[in-house]
């Protein structure tokens, strides 16, 4: 397999902030992968570094082959950014915005089907003409999102395309990435819903301080914590846990117990055994698989503070 | 080219503006009614001015007041053309959607310049148009007509592309407009503050009026037109280079 995005020991540093620290990291060509990490890991940052937007201070980044800076053309033809922000030009109607950008891309009339088959598979056709200042937030993602494809880059990159995006619009962006994925599109995307990488994701890197705290696939990533959650509901408030199931238990709230279970050390049974020979009844119980959200956030634990 | 796709881009954005239109109007609307003013001096004049031998025609008489004249209220409106160039994308936040296009920094910069000055040449146009009518009259020297439009041409690209530096050291367009205005203004001026003092040959060449003048005249000479074409390639040239080192910090 190719390499879509390459980057090579990325530096980037802000007047006061250290963005950057060192990001070396592979995205294969076909891949739907995920860029995860809490507010100010640099993910934007280094997005912005990849569209040229930045430069980094030191380090190289290759889109398809081509180094966004000394080959900057060729790497910014094939690459379409989803920027975070809703950013829009109050004076121009959506399909203008879109020729506009085409034309920035040198492709003139010959684009038009393309332009309008986005405005189609967007949902924007009847808001065509509307003047972009009279879109809800929606719309206006839905403008980037075409705004970025107009050019059919070969690997598009969505920085949090969801975010404040109702659950309709969510499905249907969803939806979308999913095709252009199928396409054959290379496919990067940031977000803060663990679920959704989780559900759309092959390949996931976790950034924090700057740093790459891991980069695997979503099987191994999850597999990496062979854990599930066990939520038990008990008939009394007030009563004595048996010894054995001490280490078990994470948090216990009145009658909710909730034990976290080593999938081939731990079972269900045996919990539920010793509860009944502390002579207590469970009224209630679900069991929760391990998600990337818990996988994420003890990962962002290990990596701490930072240096 | 992709600088006439960006250029193409501003202008249809500022004939989108109401604030273009109004310029366009208040500019037409002052500079007509002074063509007027100096049409109807120089009617009241001519048959004395005839009497004398060699003495000024029209293109002395209505053409050079109404350039100057133009070229003052245009040093006031430039500046709120321009203003919005850089900055207003700035404030906007737009300028990601320009700048990750394969467009080079300068491709966007001469690109921005051509759109702002093609408004600015219309508003030229209209100028230039009102004395041609006394051609009609069979009394006007085309060579000094043709050498102020030359010359507020120049002027007027020395206008934008000053503005344009502005505006890409901003995101707040009005600043951007007192600035320019000011800057302008005092390369305008620069010439009478030297009047008395030493040093007055640098003021007077650095000065906008004083190349702007002999043109005026009809004076035609290489230095006046190398000063508008180095001024107006030193601002488009630190607009370059001001984006580009937008980029390191950003
Ligand atoms: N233009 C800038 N000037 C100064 N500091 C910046 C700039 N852009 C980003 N930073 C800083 O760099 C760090 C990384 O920011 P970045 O936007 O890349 O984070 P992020 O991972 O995208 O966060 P979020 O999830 O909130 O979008 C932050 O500490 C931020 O404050
Ligand atoms: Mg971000």
């Amino acid at each position: 397999m190719t390499t879509a995005i390459s980057i090579q020991q990325v530096h980037k540093r802000f007047a006061a902030v250290q963005a950057l620290r060192g990001i070396s990291m592979e995205v294969p060509q076909g891949a739907f992968f995920g860029l995860l990490g809490p507010n100010g890991a640099g993910k934007s940052t280094l997005i912005s570094i990849m569209a040229g937007l930045a430069r980094a201070d030191a380090g190289a980044i290759r889109v398809m082959g081509h180094n966004v800076v000394s080959a900057w053309r060729q790497s910014r033809h094939a690459l379409g950014v989803v920027p975070q922000e809703l950013v829009y030009d109050p004076f121009f109607s959506v399909r203008e915005v879109l020729r506009l950008q085409s034309g920035y891309f040198g492709l003139g009339r010959g684009n038009e089907a393309w332009i309008e088959e986005l405005l189609e598979t967007l949902s924007l056709a009847d808001k065509a003409d509307a003047n972009l200042q009279a879109l809800s937030g929606g719309m206006k993602r839905r403008v980037l999102i075409a705004q970025a494809l107009v050019h059919r880059p070969e690997v598009v990159v969505l920085d949090e395309p969801t975010a404040g995006v109702d659950v309709e619009l969510r499905q249907a962006l969803w939806h979308f990435a999913r095709r252009l994925h199928r396409e054959g599109h290379t496919i990067l995307l940031t977000t803060h819903y663990l679920e959704e990488a989780e559900s759309l994701c092959d390949e996931i890197a976790i950034l924090n301080h700057g740093q790459l705290v891991t980069r695997d696939s979503k099987q191994n990533l999850l597999a990496r914590y062979p854990w599930r959650t066990l939520h038990i509901t008990v008939d009394r408030t007030s009563f004595q846990l048996p010894e054995a199931l001490v280490p078990l238990l994470t948090s216990a709230d009145d009658s909710c117990l909730t034990f976290r279970l080593h999938r081939e050390r731990d079972t269900i049974g045996a919990v539920l055994a010793a509860l009944q020979a502390a002579g207590l009844t469970v009224v209630d119980l679900s069991t929760e698989e391990v998600g990337l959200e818990e996988v994420f956030l003890r990962l962002i634990g290990q990596s701490g503070e930072g240096p | 080219m992709m600088a006439f796709t960006i250029a193409g881009r501003e202008l249809r954005s500022l004939f989108l503006s109401p604030l273009a239109w109004a310029i366009l109007a208040v500019v037409s609307g002052i500079c007509a009614w002074f063509f007027l003013a100096y049409l109807d001096f120089f009617l009241q004049m001519q048959p004395r001015l005839a009497a004398l031998p060699g003495g000024p025609g029209a293109a002395d008489m209505v053409v050079a007041p109404l350039f100057s004249t133009a070229a003052t209220v245009l040093l006031l409106v430039v500046p709120l053309l321009t203003m919005r160039l850089i900055s207003e994308e700035r404030r906007a936040q737009t300028l990601p959607l320009l700048l990750s296009a394969p467009v080079s920094m300068s491709e966007i910069v001469f690109g921005k310049f051509l759109g702002v000055l093609g408004f600015v040449l219309v508003m030229l146009a209209i100028i230039a148009a009102m004395p041609l009518s006394l051609l009609a009259g069979g009394g006007l020297d085309l060579g000094l007509w043709a050498a102020g439009v030359l010359g507020l041409l120049l002027l007027l690209a020395s206008f934008c592309s000053i503005g344009l530096y502005l505006s890409t050291l901003t995101a707040q367009p009005v600043v951007a407009a007192v600035s320019t205005f000011g800057l302008l203004l005092l390369l305008w001026i620069l010439n009478l503050a030297s009047s008395g003092g030493n040093g007055g040959g640098l003021f007077d060449y650095l000065s906008l009026m004083s190349h702007f003048q002999p043109l005026l005249r009809g004076i035609f000479s290489s230095t006046d037109i190398v000063y508008y074409l180095l001024l107006i390639g030193t601002f488009l040239v630190l607009s370059i280079r001001r984006l580009d080192a937008d980029r390191l910090q950003h």
